[in-house]
């Protein structure tokens, strides 16, 4: 079976347009990664529209590749300038920046290239061998059993972003609204459309993601004269090389790494910024020399980075198997599917199975490439970090404008992606995360006709979405636990990282 | 423990109930800031309501009333322990709502600009065309974020044009507005 993905998948991967496009999009990823602020899902989102004119699988394999090298690229600033690039690198700050300012900046980039592309390899491997079987499992959802997941999707990523989880939840049922201004989906009614046309049949989710996300953070980029001041030097290549040895004599320490944020990945909602938190304190634990933890510890790199690129991979199983999306960037890759005509769920393996594989093994293609090109590149990337943004923000913007109106060769679409832009700021600004809101709009649809096509199996008993099955009552109960257990999930991380 | 993020530092140093309180604000700008997102959310459903009820039967407006319940919830929630929490600290509070609208004008200033001309250059687009309008914006926002050297304003202009025009234009096939008064 493994073999069989494989060969379906390396037929449809192995085009001459998919090899020259993965190294362009690693390089894009880093690159934007390296920008403080600028996440991975930020610069997923920038590049979705200009993935239009593409195959769905190349666009798809386009975007998989920005997210491997946006992952890796938040370790630069955060060996450097006491900075993730992205929340995945939060933890590496503990470690890497200590080392840097030891003088071992090339060996904390070091580490971070090789266990990343570890993590991310072994990983998406490893979802070789069981993405059947949990399409498989998948299989066993029903209208009642997606609703709650769509639910828990939301709840499971409002309770790990931030420390409230009401503003998380009030986030994710502001996007579930949104999706439900379209026209009625049975009686054709209008529903809240502004009188807007556009409106009437769906909620354009692109430039809902490229408005939260990009335009919001232009609004941020605007306030500094550049993005950080600071002056950086990642050393020689021969420090980079022996970054590469300190991980290759840790196996230990990458293979826990990886374990954690294989299986942290799988779980919706939660990504790369819980797995490099959880698998740094694990690492810790698991010490003869815990004390050096956050001093300067190649150990407490390789656990962050090894980590969060694992969730790189794994995090595309719940996308890809249920429709729900295992983390921010793959909300937006989720939508990116959509877009192009791919629907995720338990009959995916079935209907797009060659494109699901050779998504997988582009991730470890892309992981090759970026060992190769992180390699080399790193030294100059630094570079980006002191960009003046008086000249990123006007070019994004009339990027992303542009992008917004290829999609349907309407301004409404640039319109519509400037407001949510704005919408994005205020809600950052008042500590409102925006991850949810995408997640509300991209799962409104899947979530509302799931809840009507049960209601109607039911014929109007609404406790079919409760107590229909096993799987609907442990969702519910999940979704119970996602209150309890947040606080003391944020008691837990704030000892962790005081301790 | 070696020092983290800054951010990260303060998030971790908030405590339960003391989230957000700054010295620096005045009691009622700190709860309208607190509130700005639940009210913007409350009104949205406002509206929601006002466009569906009684027009729409009551059985196919189950879903969004169930997403528009869980809402409420939240917000009372909100609603109450904000302005619990402003008024349990009302005494933190220092400054007056003069200062604090001056203090958030200076800080957000640049972006309001930027929104500004945004909103501005998709005006223009109808007018002007795409890339004339484009042109304008670029060099306007870059004006406005402190580059005054013509030949480097000029360069970036010209640069990134010419990158649309060769990937959306000719590669993509993009076809871009253009306005009555476009003039290439």
């Amino acid at each position: 079976m493994v073999l069989e993905n494989i060969v379906s998948g390396a037929e449809v991967l192995f085009t001459p347009l998919n090899m020259v496009l993965i190294p362009i999009a690693v390089i894009i990823g880093v690159v934007a990664g390296a920008i403080p602020g600028f996440t991975g899902t930020n610069t997923v989102a920038i590049v979705l529209p200009f993935t239009l004119v593409m195959e769905p699988e190349t666009a798809i394999i386009f975007m998989a590749a920005v997210y491997v090298g946006a992952n890796y690229g938040g370790a630069i600033p955060a060996a450097l300038i006491n900075t993730p690039g992205t929340a995945g690198a939060t933890a590496t700050v503990l470690d890497a920046y200590p080392m840097s300012q030891k003088g071992l900046a090339g060996q904390a980039i070091g580490i971070s290239i090789l266990a990343s592309v570890i993590g991310g390899i072994v990983s998406a491997i490893l979802m070789l061998f069981f993405i059947n079987p949990l399409a498989e499992i998948a299989f066993m959802f029903g209208q009642p059993e997606f609703f709650a997941l769509a639910i828990f999707g939301i709840a499971a990523l409002s309770s790990i972003l931030g420390e409230n989880v009401r503003k998380g939840l009030v986030s994710g049922f502001f996007g579930l609204l949104i999706a439900a201004i379209t026209l009625d989906p049975i009686t054709g009614q209008r529903r809240l459309d502004f009188g807007f046309p556009e409106l009437y049949s769906e909620v354009p989710f692109v430039p809902i993601i490229v408005g939260l996300f990009a335009i919001s953070e232009l609004l941020y980029l605007i306030k500094k004269e550049q993005i950080s001041s600071s002056s950086m030097d990642i050393g020689s290549y021969s420090e980079i090389r022996e970054g590469f040895s300190m991980v290759i004599r840790r196996p230990t320490q990458t293979l826990r790494a990886l374990s954690i944020g294989t299986i942290i990945g799988a779980v919706p909602g939660a990504g790369t910024s819980v797995a490099n938190f959880i698998s740094w304190g694990e690492a810790k634990r698991a010490s003869d020399h815990s004390e050096e933890f956050g001093e300067g510890t190649p150990d407490g790199v390789i656990a962050s980075e090894a980590s969060n690129n694992a969730v790189t991979s794994s995090s595309l199983i719940p996308t890809l198997v249920l429709g729900i999306p295992g983390s921010g960037t793959t909300a937006v890759m989720l939508g990116a599917l959509l877009l192009h005509g791919i629907n995720p769920g338990p009959s995916l393996m079935e209907t797009f199975g060659p494109e699901a594989n050779a998504i997988i093994l582009s991730l470890i293609l892309a992981n090759g490439v970026l060992l190769i090109f992180a390699f080399a590149i790193s030294k100059y990337i630094v570079r980006v970090v002191i960009l003046p943004t008086e000249y990123i923000v006007p070019v994004i913007l009339v990027l992303t404008v542009i992008g917004m109106f290829a999609l349907s060769s309407t301004i409404f679409q640039p319109w519509f992606m400037l407001l949510f832009g704005i919408i994005g700021f205020l809600m950052r600004e008042f500590d409102y995360s925006v991850i949810p809101l995408v997640l509300g709009v991209i799962l409104g649809p899947l979530a509302e006709g799931a809840f009507r096509r049960g209601l109607t199996i039911s014929q109007g008993d609404l406790s079919i979405f409760f107590i229909s099955s096993p799987i609907t009552i442990i969702l519910w109960i999940a979704i119970i636990l996602v209150f309890v257990g947040q606080p003391l999930v944020n008691t837990a991380r704030r000892n962790l990282s005081l301790g | 423990m070696n020092a983290g993020p800054e951010y990260l530092e303060d998030e971790l140093d908030a405590g339960e109930g003391e989230e957000g309180i700054s010295e620096s604000n005045s009691a009622i700008f700190s709860l309208g800031q607190r509130l700005f997102v639940p009210t913007l959310v409350l009104v949205f459903v406002l509206l929601y309501l006002q466009s569906t009820w009684g027009r729409i039967a009551f059985s196919n407006l189950w879903y969004p009333y169930f997403i528009i319940a869980c809402a409420l919830v939240l917000l009372i929630s909100i609603y109450l322990t904000e302005t619990l929490n402003v008024y349990r600290n009302r005494n933190k509070y220092s400054a007056t709502v003069r200062e604090d609208i001056r203090t958030t004008y200076d800080e957000w200033r640049l972006s309001i600009w930027v929104v500004g001309v945004a909103i501005a250059y998709l005006y223009m687009i109808d007018y002007l065309g795409f890339f004339p309008s484009s042109a304008v914006m670029l060099v306007v926002l870059m004006w406005i974020g402190g580059v005054k050297k013509p030949s480097t304003i000029g360069l970036v202009t010209a640069g990134t044009l010419v990158f649309i025009y060769i990937a959306f234009v000719t590669v993509l096939g993009v076809d871009p507005p253009s306005g009555p008064l476009e003039v290439f």
